[in-house]
């Protein structure tokens, strides 16, 4: 399935990436087996805290077989 | 009851019909500890203190440098050196004498984050890493106080509302304290000015939402801006109900192991400057600090390797001798003792608390040149 990919801060910066659109596996029933999907899809995020959002929403239980944007978020310490 | 001075002052705030003066009241009686005086907490305090909270906290053990009137312009020339809670407090009375401000001139940490945080009602975030957030967060979720939390990374910031009317909090959204390298901070990625601004201001506006009642709060939303696009990003944030808070509390207590462990913190030895000073004969002293970090300090007995460089130029730092670690708040050279320890097996390494100033610089100098 196609899906567009978003990514925030230092996660951006890592991947020197906004945002594209890549092919997602299609048998992704939860939010381990998406993470494990984008870190084979850009593995220099192994390691690194980060949490995604599905369609604006950042939750554990993925409903929607059809995804249509991915966020990746990632923590900011600063202030 | 408002006197006359407070209603001219607070007139044009007293307008707004949403507001009135059952507004203002609300916004008087209201008690709220902000948590860090630098970016963020700079504009987010002159906001709230002029819309008039009626009592205040500040939280801040750092003292000013020269390095933050860029962004933190509650502060000028004047007020470097000064500690942020105490200088904040001078200056924001300043602009509104018509309430209360208690400065708090240290850091918040496990053992007295319980007594700091009680007597308040809403908590702000402003601090710059990510241990004091988790520790402010699970404080709150035991007091139950609302967080209002920011963030920012270079050109972007975060805001939200926690444990508002039992809504998520911050550990719904990243439930475990980071332990990679993502601990960067505005002194090693920089920032521009106006981010913590605007970040600051945003949080001062969910601030005087809560008190007042109006409009709708920040709660179970991420709102993300991009200064650069200018763009304002939403994201549902869903509670996370599978989180056990009640491991993180022991005998209605923060279990203060979870905070040191999770920042991978080790055991670190720690002497205060006049220690290190009265046998200065026996330490070679490492400048974590970055280049051109101010004031300077070059001599004998001086290696000077920035944090994020550690790793690459660890060989120039011997390891028969007692090495004193310093940045400019203590906070950088214990992470530096961190990774000599448990990565490059130095037994042999020293926090210096509070980090360098001018005088130990000039005391140093004194006794190593005789």
């Amino acid at each position: 399935m196609k899906c567009e990919i978003r990514c925030f801060g230092m996660i951006a910066e890592k991947l020197n990436l906004q945002n594209e659109e890549i092919n997602l596996d299609t048998d992704i029933s939860d939010l381990q087996d998406l993470k494990k999907s984008i870190i084979a899809k850009y593995p220099s995020l192994e390691g690194m805290t980060f949490t995604i959002a599905v369609d604006g929403v950042l939750t554990n239980a993925i409903r929607d077989k059809e995804i249509k944007t991915i966020a990746i978020l990632p923590p900011f310490a600063g202030g | 009851m408002l006197t006359d001075k407070e209603i001219a002052y607070y007139s044009r705030q007293l307008l707004v019909d949403e507001i009135g003066i059952a507004g203002q009241l609300k916004l008087k009686q209201a008690k709220v500890l902000v948590v860090g005086a630098g970016g963020l907490g700079c504009p987010l305090l002159q906001y709230i203190t002029a819309a008039g909270v009626g009592s205040i906290g500040i939280v801040d053990g750092d003292s000013v440098d020269i390095s933050n009137l860029h962004r933190q312009i509650l502060y000028d020339f004047n007020s470097i050196g000064k500690n942020k809670a105490v200088e904040s407090k001078n200056k924001l009375t300043a602009l509104n004498p018509f309430i209360d401000i208690e400065a708090f001139p240290f850091s918040i940490q496990a053992e007295n984050a319980l007594l700091l945080i009680e007597k308040y009602d809403i908590v702000v975030d402003c601090s710059d890493n990510y241990a004091t957030r988790f520790l402010v967060n699970d404080t709150c979720v035991l007091l139950q106080k609302i967080v209002v939390y920011g963030s920012i990374y270079r050109f972007e910031g975060q805001v939200s509302v926690f444990n508002f009317q039992n809504g998520p909090t911050y550990r719904c959204l990243f439930p475990e304290l980071p332990t990679e390298e993502s601990t960067t901070n505005c002194s090693l990625s920089g920032v521009i000015g106006v981010l913590p601004g605007i970040i600051g201001v945003l949080q001062a506006n969910e601030v005087i939402k809560i008190i007042t009642g109006i409009g709708e709060v920040l709660s179970g939303k991420l709102l993300v801006y991009n200064a650069l696009k200018n763009t304002t990003d939403f994201f549902l944030i869903n509670k996370n109900q599978e989180f056990d808070y009640e491991s993180l509390f022991i005998d209605n207590q923060l279990e203060k192991e979870n905070y040191i462990k999770s920042c991978s913190i080790s055991v670190v030895k720690e002497l205060n400057q006049q220690q290190v000073l009265d046998e200065s004969d026996k330490y070679i002293l490492l400048d974590v600090r970055e280049v051109g970090e101010l004031p300077i300090f070059e001599g004998e007995n001086i290696v000077k390797i920035p944090l994020g460089e550690l790793k690459n130029h660890v060989n120039v730092i011997p390891k028969k001798k007692n090495i004193v670690v310093f940045c400019k708040s203590g906070n950088r050279s214990k992470k530096a003792i961190e990774i000599l320890q448990n990565d490059f097996e130095y037994d042999n390494v020293i926090n210096l608390i509070n980090g360098i100033s001018a005088q130990f610089i000039e005391e140093w100098e004194r006794k190593t040149k005789c």
